[in-house]
């Protein structure tokens, strides 16, 4: 029930129209979601070695 | 003219950019330095060369007292992403995206439209050599992400996943589409999942508090570690090639003109009686710019750069085009494919629509020989266009030869278009189409094609004679 709710909410959420903003900058939203981005890839920097290392567990050896 | 660093003008065929005052010592250092240069001598990037100061001003005038000019190559066929099918933004955007991978630290884009590359034949080129910028190694930020994104991305994924033909965004809007535009195309699914989630859903949900605080969004970002901003960025500039390139690699329809050449009704021996015609124009004449006017697969525009002719090749379907481009690039034939109808060409756009000159602007006496082969009947019958404006037009365009194929209307594929129309057209027959095609050409050679009772016909302008 709870997995429903959660599934129900997350699509209402995503799926919804957002609000009009006659005089908003379209560009505003594209920088957010690339600054959010740049802080999750900024973190992964430091785990680089560790995600190279697994990616290489499950590449196949001819193709390293 | 949009860049307050400078701007271009032409000065009796050659293309002077002027680097205003204040701008220069930005420029300067980065356009003389080593990766510029090479990225110009290898033709990623448009050649230029430093005007000295004295020929500069005889050449520009005297507005070009103290400013930096750089006369250009000249591309001499411009063409815009209102003539470009898919595959060919997606190649203009996997270049620009190359060059800001290969941008060594503390130097990049500081935009990213499609604007800023021209097609010389099949192969993508940067021309706007201002937008190379000096910037913080440490920024993780790239602003032209959101320009890259309306004018690349959206336009591509649109034609892609909804088959809305990328150039027909740009004869509509400059900068491409926005997030907000896009999200309303799109079904519930598709606001969910990738691609259209991270580049039109998210940005769309954070706009508004992105408006509430945009001063801390647009604020510069500065990490302590170089690297990691360049690691961020590399991962950024990956992701958007990776996205083009499933765009580019979606094939969301077959068409009819995709086929033509197997489901037309030419035989083996009647192409290559088509084939000989044109090759014998190509081998004697050796005009030096062709137009191929309804190219289809485009292996007459091959058979013309073959030969040695810098080609234009034009259809209304951007898929066949697209698929010519491919294979021009492949076979590095020169060969610029574009999407334009004949009927309707690209109109001028842009401020006091003076951006981006017309189709017929660029290619009016622009062309020693003009192809219309298996085009006629459609632009009479489909588009109405009266023939004598079509064999006019055709006068306009070329400077000297007109290979011109003459569809009889009791020709199948003309009845096909007819509709039961038959009567408007009872009047056109071989000699009335010689009387008109006798206004302004003369015809050289004709020749009946063996298996269809089409007639082909070399002929010469009046005035070239």
């Amino acid at each position: 029930m709870i997995r429903r709710s959660i599934v129900l909410f997350l699509v209402l959420f995503l799926t919804m129209p957002s609000a009009a903003h006659a005089y908003a900058d379209p560009g505003s939203g594209l920088l957010l979601w690339q600054l959010l981005g740049s802080f999750l890839i900024g973190l992964s920097f430091y785990f680089r070695r560790i995600i190279a290392f697994i990616k290489r567990l499950f590449t196949p050896r001819d193709k390293r | 003219m949009r860049d307050p660093a400078g701007y271009l003008v032409t000065c009796g065929g050659r293309l002077v950019r002027i680097v205003r005052p204040g701008y220069v010592g930005a420029h300067e250092g980065l356009l003389t330095g080593p990766w510029v240069q090479a990225l110009c001598g290898s033709g990623a990037v448009s050649g230029f060369r430093i005007l000295p100061a004295d020929e500069a001003v005889a050449l520009v005038g005297h507005e070009a007292v103290g400013c930096l000019c750089l006369e250009h190559d000249v591309i001499r066929f411009p063409s815009y992403p209102s003539e470009w099918p898919l595959e060919m933004l997606c190649a203009a955007a996997e270049h620009t995206i190359q060059l800001c991978l290969q941008a060594p630290p503390g130097v990049g884009l500081k935009d990213a439209t499609p604007f800023n590359i021209l097609f010389q034949g099949a192969r993508p080129v940067f021309v706007d050599v201002l937008s190379f910028e000096s910037r913080d190694a440490h920024d993780p930020t790239w602003l032209a992400h959101g320009q890259f994104v309306r004018s690349f991305l959206l336009p591509a994924l649109l034609n892609a996943h909804y088959g809305i033909p990328c150039h027909t965004t740009f004869l509509a809007h400059r900068d491409g589409v926005e997030p907000e535009d896009a999200y309303r195309l799109l079904g519930p699914l598709a606001r969910i999942t990738p691609p259209f989630l991270g580049n039109v859903t998210m940005p769309v949900l954070l706009s508004a508090r992105a408006e509430r605080d945009a001063d801390r969004v647009y604020a510069p970002k500065r990490l302590g570690n170089a690297e990691q901003a360049a690691f961020i960025l590399r991962s950024l500039f990956s992701s958007l090639s990776r996205t083009m390139r499933s765009a580019s690699a979606r094939r969301h329809r077959k068409n009819i003109w995709s086929t033509y050449t197997a489901t037309c009704t030419y035989t083996s021996a009647g192409t290559a009686q088509k084939t000989a015609f044109v090759g014998k124009l190509m081998q004697e004449s050796r005009p030096a710019r062709v137009l191929d006017v309804g190219c289809n697969t485009g292996d007459f525009s091959f058979l013309a750069a073959r030969a040695g002719a810098e080609v234009v090749a034009i259809d209304l379907d951007p898929e066949v085009v697209g698929s010519l481009w491919q294979r021009a690039r492949a076979e590095q034939a020169s060969i610029l494919p574009l999407v334009v109808q004949l009927a309707r060409p690209t109109p001028a756009l842009g401020w006091r629509n003076q951006e981006t000159p017309s189709f017929l602007q660029r290619a009016e006496g622009y062309f020693d020989a003009l192809l219309m082969l298996a085009v006629v009947h459609h632009l009479l019958v489909t588009d109405a266009i009266p023939l004598a404006d079509i064999i006019e037009q055709a006068a306009r365009l070329t400077t000297k030869w007109l290979v011109i194929e003459f569809v009889a209307p009791e020709d199948p594929q003309f009845k096909r278009l007819l509709r039961g129309r038959d009567a408007l057209y009872a009047w056109l027959d071989r000699a009335a189409f010689e009387v008109e095609l006798g206004r302004h050409f003369e015809v050289v050679r004709q020749e009946q094609l063996v298996d269809t009772g089409r007639w082909l016909y070399l002929a010469v302008k009046r005035d070239a004679l």
